[in-house]
């Protein structure tokens, strides 16, 4: 029975996987930016303790920020995740509110040999969705030119992790960078008599990169997680077509994605599990070939959290194994204003496990309520309220020799 | 069933709430990039002009065209249908009734002669350097005179031994030519293409039983034969000629260029409007206008008569001239838009820009129109304003 539903949520993961060009955060003018905002995801245990799980090795966390930190054993495990999220924008003329939602993630692993088990992910890193509007005139002529951003920066993540003694993991990825940032530009005329216009701008991103993951236990109780991403010039390649017939692609360039280094430690004190992260990507070196284009600062984060569980033991009655969560986080986000300040965001979050299957699985929602940007020193400030959602099912498919 | 159920719910927000094309109330002007385009217009004044005359073949027109107006003559060609129902050879009489709409010119009724032709010919296909050699010139079948009237009816006597003999021999059926010497105006018909009011025969014939019947016949075929005799040959272009000439019966037309090199190739045309001054005293111009259109030149940039070729696009620019009007302005929301196709595919270079052909009805009329090309008056020069939007820097 348990089987048969893995493999329907491997099929469901395959459509998500395809639905994964679009991203899945409502609009922001902050998106607009760059390659979009970065989302930050370690695993939607994490999610609802403020993002913070560098440090956590759980067997029922699948980890995409510390891939050393997947301990799943013998199990072959796949999690897939949905991200919904409604923003309301503001600005000193007016505000609007817009909610999107899609797939944000799959992550596949199954035990190799002894202590060696291989991972596979799929996530996005960078998210764009904005839609500008400028209501223009000329003499007596009205018109709209409106602009809308969609797409982002996607990694397909192959990798293996090492247990080298229960104490000591180790992972690398490789992540196999893609996706398309598309703009839409448009011209919208008040008279009959005017021609509108539709031009599309695709930039596809493609390049290799690769994280570094350890997770370290001195302890039973602590975790201590350190992971390293390198940056690398991702090959750009722009398309035009325009709605009056015109087209063309732009020479090949080169965009730089950043590196990033990041730390966690976590701790089990009775039925409660503490966690705090710290992340850095260095954004500041984020270069349109070879030349920085704006003014990027680096993006920081930190955040932390804690979860409390009445039970771990299966044989515990259902609401006892539920495990709730509270956390926050606050970030700097890449993009500074012209004093060269940099936009924040701060978010309270809380998350919900609930076990299924004999404790073979775990559905995880999370909800996060946050604030980016402000208007006395940014034009928008955004008021975010997101909803996220994760499956995830683990069963013994292969005899791997490990307990 | 719970992972059901969270999917599920997962589905339904995907299904109920993405939102899209909802802007952000600004964020335009701030949004980083070195330039978000720009809408221009500019004024450009035509750089070459043309005109050359064609022969219409117009046996397709809704009209008739019979007369003569300025340097253009009309004869016309007729064919009856249903002659082969008379089960006799004794036609008592023969009256062909045309229905005149209108007329370009005055003067007196003028006298016309019906004459035989001798040969096969096609509504799509006759013209008068066909024709001229298929008619018997020596033999006259009828004469009677066009009255000198706006509209109205009028009729003329058929030769009845020649109706005798399209019944005898259906095969030797091949219409009458009418001509004439001399005409002071050119009458406009309604034709056997027009939906109301077209031309027939009436035959009165005495059955094999001797019993006087009639039978009244519509006109199958019918043509008008144009024939321009202006100081210029067929098929030759007059380059940069003071004025532009649209001549529905001469069958004139009319060649524009514009230079657009300030328009770069990434442009988007979004509006297009084509101004031409009309020289009023040279022109002649119907109470319900002269409807001029526009097509690209697709193949020549030498604009060689014979094989310059304009597009056959579904929609093309079109305006309509009035004798009231010292501009024609090819302002209407069609007109500007299907322009700025035209100018777009210019700027695409697909066609290369090898100017426009400027055209009439031809054969529906004789209206013609005069059309300043500022050789003389540069004040007077056809002009186009575009207006179009250069692209953005890109993202990247």
């Amino acid at each position: 029975m348990f089987a048969s539903r893995i493999k329907k949520l491997l099929l469901v993961s395959a459509v998500l996987a395809s639905a994964a060009g679009s991203p899945a955060r409502a609009d922001s003018y902050y998106s607009s930016f760059g390659l979009g905002l970065p989302r930050y995801y370690v695993s939607q245990k994490a999610t609802g303790m403020g993002g913070a799980g560098i440090g956590i090795a759980d067997p029922f966390a699948l980890n995409t920020m510390n891939a050393a930190a997947n301990q799943t054993g013998v199990a072959t495990c796949l999690g897939v995740q949905f991200d919904y999220e409604w923003v309301q924008s503001a600005s000193t003329l007016g505000e609007v509110q817009t909610a999107n939602g899609n797939a944000a993630g799959v992550q596949f692993i199954f035990p190799l040999k002894n202590r060696i088990t291989f991972i596979s992910l799929l996530r996005p890193l960078t998210i764009s969705r904005f839609m500008l509007k400028a209501d223009l005139k000329a003499d007596t002529l009205t018109y709209s030119h409106i602009i809308k951003g969609n797409g982002g920066l996607s990694a397909g993540s192959l990798g293996l992790q090492y247990n080298l003694n229960d104490r000591v993991m180790v992972a690398g990825l490789i992540n196999f960078n893609f996706g398309t940032i598309k703009e839409e530009w448009q011209y919208t005329f008040a008279p009959s008599g005017y021609v509108n216009s539709d031009d599309q701008y695709n930039s596809h991103l493609s390049g290799i990169t690769y994280d570094l993951g350890v997770l370290l236990k001195p302890v039973q109780r602590l975790g201590v997680g350190l992971i390293y991403k390198t940056g690398r010039d991702l090959k750009q390649k722009t398309d035009i077509s325009a709605s009056s017939g015109f087209s063309q692609t732009l020479p090949e360039g080169t965009i730089r994605y950043p590196g990033a280094f990041g730390f966690g430690v976590s701790l089990s004190v009775a039925k409660t599990v503490w966690a705090l992260d710290y992340y850095q990507q260095d954004w500041s070196a984020y270069r349109v070939n070879g030349v920085s284009r704006e003014a990027f600062k680096d993006y920081q984060r930190i955040g932390g959290g804690v979860e409390y569980s009445q039970s771990s033991r299966p044989t515990d009655r259902y609401l006892q194994r539920i495990a709730w969560r509270l956390g926050a986080y606050s970030a700097q986000l890449p993009y500074a204003n012209a004093a060269g300040d940099a936009v924040g965001e701060q978010f309270i979050t809380a998350g919900v496990s609930l076990p299924f299957k004999r404790d073979n699985g775990r559905i995880d929602m999370a909800v996060e309520l946050g604030l980016r940007g402000e208007r006395t020193h940014f034009l928008y400030e955004e008021k975010i309220l997101r909803f996220s959602v994760s499956v995830m099912g683990r069963e013994r498919w292969f005899a791997t020799g490990r307990n | 069933m719970k992972p059901l159920l969270a999917l599920g719910l997962a589905a339904s927000l995907l299904a109920a709430g993405c939102t899209h094309d909802k802007p952000l109330p600004s964020g335009f002007d701030d949004l980083q990039r070195p330039d978000k385009g720009e809408l221009k217009t500019v004024e450009l004044r035509a750089v070459d002009s043309g005109r050359f005359w064609t022969a219409p073949v117009v046996g397709l027109a809704p009209t008739l065209l019979f007369g003569q107006f300025a340097d253009t003559r009309s004869f016309l060609l007729l064919q009856f249908s249903g002659l082969s129902e008379i089960d006799t050879a004794n036609v008592r009489s023969a009256t062909v009734y045309l229905h005149q709409v209108s007329r370009f010119g005055d003067g007196d009724a003028f006298s016309a002669i019906v004459r035989p032709v001798t040969a096969e010919w096609t509504e799509s296909e006759v013209a008068w350097d066909k024709a001229k050699n298929h008619y018997d010139p020596a033999v006259e079948w009828g004469r009677f005179e066009v009255p000198a009237a706006d509209s109205g009816w009028f009729s003329f006597a058929l030769d009845t031994t020649a109706v005798d003999g399209w019944i005898r021999d259906a095969s030797k059926n091949f219409g009458v030519l009418l001509e004439f010497n001399q005409a002071d105006y050119m009458a406009v018909l309604n034709s056997s293409d027009s939906d109301t009011s077209a031309g027939y025969g009436r035959f009165v014939y005495t059955t094999r039983a001797g019993v006087l019947d009639t039978v009244v016949s519509t006109i199958s075929k019918d043509a008008s034969l144009l024939i321009h005799q202006g100081a210029v040959a067929a098929e030759t272009l007059e380059p940069r000629p003071d004025r532009l000439w649209i001549d529905d019966a001469a069958g004139y037309r009319s060649l524009l260029r514009f230079d657009l090199s300030s328009l770069p190739g990434n442009a988007t045309v979004h509006h297009a409007v084509l101004t031409l001054h009309i020289d009023q005293s040279a022109s002649t111009l119907p109470k319900g206008g002269l409807a001029i259109t526009c097509n690209a030149v697709v193949n020549d940039s030498l604009w060689r008569p014979a094989t310059l070729a304009a597009d056959t696009l579904a929609t093309y620019p079109g305006g309509y001239a009035y004798s009231d009007q010292s501009q024609l302005v090819f302002s209407g929301t069609t007109a500007t838009r299907a322009m700025a196709a035209l100018v777009q595919n210019w700027v695409l270079r697909n066609p290369p820009n090898y100017g426009m052909l400027l055209t009439g009805p031809y054969g529906a009329d004789a209206a013609r129109i005069s059309l300043y090309t500022g050789v003389d008056q540069p004040e007077y020069t056809p002009k186009i304003e575009i207006t179009y939007s250069i692209p953005p820097t890109t993202k990247f």
